[in-house]
């Protein structure tokens, strides 16, 4: 009870701190749709009308290598029934790092022209912006950046902008010339440790990079977490993350903690009915450790992050609108973050 | 030695790795799944033969199963050409079609009729993941070309293509999406059309259209019936467990299901138990998977009661093996026996007969030795059946023997003490598995790696027993795959008493053995170039990988080393018993280092082993003695001489052998994996190194220049 009534006051407290910056009216909520069939259930209809999300970064399509050339991947497709929401869509495309060691500069016309084709099939009008998500490193900057200004420039003759993700520790490095970032606030620890308590996201893990976020040179908005994830663990050692896994098979998995569950049946899990997919084998004696975002977390790494450029809370991004993961922060929570009264 | 080694690291990776062992982290080795009433294989992927054999037929034996997909990749425009009879256009050489050819040359309208709709299907799909992606107006049009064709082909009243116009009718509805009209369809018409070739891909699309509306046990139920348990598996994942298994027989009894999931529950139940006995799990997790194990025998039971199954066999041997894995042995014993009269598959009969022979190894009563040689034949013969099969990938029976004869039969005859049918069984896998056929170098057999594990006066008895002492019709067939010769025992004896340190006994056994069989040993190139009375601690004597397999092995011996060797330590200690003071000092020189070259840290570790591991420094075998220490023993009287020399040489041993080792080097995780050495300066080899240290300041080095060990001793 006590430990209920001490959250409370910390979350009305930073309420009120959150409360005394931007104003509702300025800010955006946003997400991130990462799935490959455009469709919503009423989970998530529900969650854009709550929350009042103006914003929408929708997956396009991945950039994948593939025999020694660069092809879409996992492209999105329609789902039986239209989407009918009233948020401004921002078409994001995720390119794997491989693809910048190859001739991806070959490629942005394409890209743009395959943005522009989707868009028109999937009913998607009024594009403004388009986002690329890619852990480039510095190794890869330069290739990338020079991918990015070509991007932009052909983005620029049509009237849309650019963004791109920004990963903590790409803050330690030149900025890209693009329209903005969203440094994405999430996946900050390192999940394969098991004793890695908040490895998605834990302020302690954050901080060491803030020290660079002042004096970034490009406007920046925020993404943070709602999923969560079930680690897989020998020991310690770290085997798989179980995606769509259900472990309240208790003839399988014992929980034995609050987060953690003892495998007591041996079992494979394969991925697809493909020969070729891959099987993870589940072994009595593992252990499936359930890592979830913490609300109060976020909010500590906002308020921090806000402290420092106060424009990261122009808009605020959720990832990712999905009705499995939507249920795991509470709807005050959701509030808080979204400073919505 | 290096071949040798690697020869046991592959053996090992083949016993312990096999395609089960993959499932579980750490396991024993020889845990292959035993029950198996569908044989694995059926869990690869399968190739479609139905639609080449039709074409293959209708071209008279020309089509091939490229042709059949070139069908689909030529191109739309060259495919219309080329049902139009073109001949003379860019790229005809490469795309034509002994298919659209043959229903030309047939002026067959109905083929012709056919394959222009089939072109229609295979052209007007759309793709996601091109470059360019399609509008809406293509993906409105291959719905639209999907509608069209699913219209004309339904009005197709012939009876030749029956087949092959519902299989693009339930193409076209799967593509569309169209998974309910798919189902109706089948319902009504598609699933009384005659099998031609293609009515398992029809039906394939049905279990798929099942799936995709959520009936998803259905769906495995029709996978299961087609034989593609892959599909199998992958419907039924959540359903692998007791409450999945009761539902499904709930709705259907007879569901073919159910037999893979039977399967699968008591395999993995096996895996369970194998994986948690060896890793000695303490969390409670245990007593609760064995209640739902006991759970599940039960039930299997309850349903062999309630009649309503068709296969009693396959629920009664699933219980029987259930109980013997969780160690209930009575009630495994007693249901085996009644399964074996049940009905069931011949299959099912191959699981339970072979499983019988599983649970009675561990029976409390006698297990008859003439139902084990008969069950052991039984099961040699289903292994060449098994390899007679198509698509064989794996041999169950071959897997079930092993599993049979190392966890199950061999612990059982070494607990009751019967070392000798033990032994032989190990003789007689190395054969079954093919180990050293052909190959005169046996001693990575296991039969081989049991035996040196005896002392020489217990392979004595073995030896004798070998030769001619079975009791028993088990025994005098399983003697008759140990080939082994009075060479090979003479040898290994007179071997074992040299490592016990009975050198008198040593030689009487090894004087019998001809230098010919000597010559032939892996040992061979190492006994040749190696010479024992060279001191270890002052030249290190190289053998290469050539010298080991190419130049020396099966010539370059003119002496058994181990029997002069052993002759010349009987003759030292004979001298040095009588001997005294520095005349004995000296001997004892000798001695150590013959000792020491002969034990495990030695150079010439050939004389008494016969093979040398980095992880193997210290005696392993019974009644071995440690000769390196014995070294140590002879180097401390021989370093109190007053001759200098004698001195100086003493003390480089010692202070070489590296027992009590001063140095333990590592990989330290804390410095970022510098490799570090930690100086233990109580060791007894650093107060050697200390000794050696304040003898050369002292006197001037005959065998010492620059040592980077000795300047970190102070």
């Amino acid at each position: 009870m006590r430990r209920i009534f001490f959250i409370s006051l910390c979350l009305m407290i930073v309420n009120l701190f959150f409360s005394c910056g931007s104003t509702n009216s300025e800010r955006v909520n946003a997400v991130y749709f990462w799935k490959t069939i455009w469709k919503l259930d009423s989970t998530e209809y529900n969650f854009i009308k709550k929350y009042n999300i103006q914003k929408l970064y929708l997956r396009y399509f991945d950039l994948v290598e593939k025999n020694g050339k660069i092809v879409p991947n996992a492209s999105l497709t329609q789902g039986r029934d239209a989407v009918n929401i009233n948020c401004e869509i921002v078409p994001t495309i995720f390119i794997d790092y491989r693809c910048l060691n190859n001739n991806i500069l070959d490629y942005v016309e394409k890209i743009v022209e395959r943005i522009g084709a989707m868009s028109k099939t999937l009913d998607i009008a009024n594009v403004k912006c388009i986002q690329i998500d890619c852990d480039y490193t510095a190794k890869t900057l330069d290739n990338y950046y020079k991918f990015l200004s070509e991007i932009k420039q052909l983005l620029k003759q049509k009237n849309m902008s650019l963004s791109v993700t920004i990963r903590l520790h790409q803050l330690s490095m030149k900025a890209p010339d693009v329209d903005y970032g969203v440094l994405m606030l999430y996946n900050t620890g390192d999940f394969k440790n098991r004793d890695c308590k908040n490895p998605i996201l834990d302020f302690a893990d954050v901080q060491p990079y803030l020290k660079n976020l002042k004096k970034y040179r490009l406007p920046l908005k925020a993404a943070y977490p709602n999923f969560e994830w079930k680690l897989l663990f020998n020991g310690k050692n770290f085997k798989h993350i179980l995606y769509g896994e259900d472990i309240s098979d208790t003839l399988v998995y014992k929980r034995i903690s609050e987060n953690t569950y003892k495998v007591i049946s041996t079992k494979e899990l394969p991925l697809s009915p493909s020969p070729d997919a891959s099987v993870i084998f589940v072994n009595a004696g593992n252990d499936v450790v359930i890592k979830k975002s913490v609300a109060s977390h976020i909010l500590k790494v906002r308020q921090e992050v806000e402290y420092i450029r106060s424009d990261i809370g122009n808009e605020i991004i959720f990832y990712d609108l999905n009705s499995a993961n939507i249920g795991n922060l509470s709807d005050s929570e959701y509030k808080i973050i979204f400073g919505i009264d | 030695m290096k071949n040798f080694f690697i020869k046991t690291l592959i053996l090992m990776a083949v016993f312990c790795f096999s395609a089960v062992a993959y499932a579980c982290d750490f396991c024993i080795s020889y845990n292959y799944y035993m029950f198996s009433v569908i044989n694995r294989s059926e869990f690869v992927a399968q190739d479609n033969v139905g639609f080449v054999k039709f074409w293959k037929s209708y071209t008279n034996g020309v089509a091939t199963q490229s042709d059949v997909e070139k069908l689909g990749t030529m191109g739309y425009e060259n495919f219309k050409k080329l049902l139009a009879g073109e001949k003379n256009f860019n790229g005809y050489e490469n795309c034509k079609s002994p298919i659209i050819e043959t229903a030309l040359k047939k002026n067959d309208s109905e083929m012709i009729e056919y394959l222009n709709l089939l072109g229609q299907y295979l052209y007007s799909a759309v793709y996601y993941d091109e470059w360019r992606y399609p509008s809406k107006e293509e993906i409105a049009k291959s719905k639209k070309a999907a509608q069209d064709i699913v219209s004309q082909a339904l009005k197709y009243q012939g009876q030749n293509l029956k087949e092959r116009y519902a299989l693009l009718v339930m193409r076209c509805y799967f593509r569309q999406g169209n998974y309910i009209s798919a189902i109706n369809y089948w319902n009504t018409t598609a699933s009384k059309i005659t099998d031609n070739g293609c009515k398992n891909a029809i039906k394939g699309l049905y279990a798929g259209c099942l799936f995709k509306t959520g009936k998803v046990e259905q769906a495995a139920e029709m996978f299961a019936q087609l034989g593609d348990m892959l599909s199998v598996k992958y419907c039924l994942k959540n359903k692998r467990n007791l409450s999945g298994i009761t539902k499904i027989y709930q709705d259907n009894p007879t569901s073919p299901s159910l037999i893979y999931l039977v399967q699968d529950f008591v395999n993995n139940t096996q895996e369970t138990i194998d994986t948690v006995g060896f890793q000695k799990e303490t969390v409670d997790y245990h007593p609760i998977y064995r209640k739902e194990v006991l759970d599940f025998a039960k039930k299997a039971n309850d349903i062999v009661a309630e009649n309503k199954t068709d296969c009693p066999q396959l629920w009664k041997t699933a219980a029987a093996m259930t109980h013997y894995l969780v160690n209930f042995q009575q009630d495994a014993e007693k249901e085996i026996n009644q399964a074996l009269s049940l009905k069931g598959t011949t299959r099912m009969n191959d699981n339970a007969r072979a499983i019988k022979l599983l649970i009675m190894t561990k029976t409390d009563g006698n297990l008859d030795e003439n139902y084990v040689l008969s069950e052991l034949k039984w099961l040699e013969s289903k292994i060449e059946d098994e390899q007679k099969l198509d698509r064989t990938t794996f041999n169950h029976y071959f897997e079930a023997l092993q599993r049979v004869v190392y966890l199950g039969l061999i612990p059982r005859y070494e607990k009751k003490g019967d070392k000798e049918t033990a032994l032989l069984l190990y003789c007689y896998m190395d054969k079954v598995l093919g180990i050293g056929v052909g190959n005169p170098d046996f001693y990575y057999e296991d039969f081989f790696t049991v035996l040196i594990n005896n002392s020489a006066d217990e392979t004595i008895k073995l030896a004798n027993f070998i030769q001619k002492g079975q009791k028993n019709a088990l025994q005098k067939y399983l003697v008759g795959f140990a080939k082994y010769s009075e060479n090979f025992f003479n040898d290994i004896i007179g071997t074992m008493y040299l490592r016990e340190d009975n050198i008198a006994k040593a030689i009487d056994y090894l004087k019998l053995v001809p230098l010919s069989f000597v010559s032939n040993q892996h040992i061979a190139p190492y006994m040749a170039l190696r010479n024992y009375t060279q001191e270890n601690w002052f030249k290190y004597q190289p053998v290469t990988y050539t010298q080991e397999n190419d130049e020396y092995l099966g010539k370059g011996i003119s002496e058994n080393k181990k029997l002069t060797f052993a002759n010349e330590i009987l003759s030292l200690k004979n001298r040095y018993s009588k001997a005294k003071g520095e005349e004995r000092k000296k001997i004892a020189y000798d001695l150590a280092v013959r000792y020491f070259q002969a034990s495990r840290l030695g150079n010439c570790w050939f004389l008494t082993n016969y093979s040398w591991s980095i992880y193997e420094t210290e005696p392993q075998y019974k009644n071995e003695k440690d000769f390196a220490k014995i070294a140590i023993n002879y180097l401390e009287e021989s370093a109190t001489s007053t001759n200098a020399d004698l001195q100086e040489k003493s003390l480089c041993g010692l202070s070489y052998i590296p027992v009590g080792k001063m140095l333990n080097c590592y990989y330290d995780e804390k410095r970022n994996w510098k490799y570090v050495c930690d100086v233990d300066k109580n060791s007894r080899q650093y107060q050697a190194a200390k000794r050696l240290k304040t003898f050369i300041t002292t006197h001037k080095s005959k065998y010492l220049g620059k040592c980077d060990i000795l300047d970190n001793v102070n």
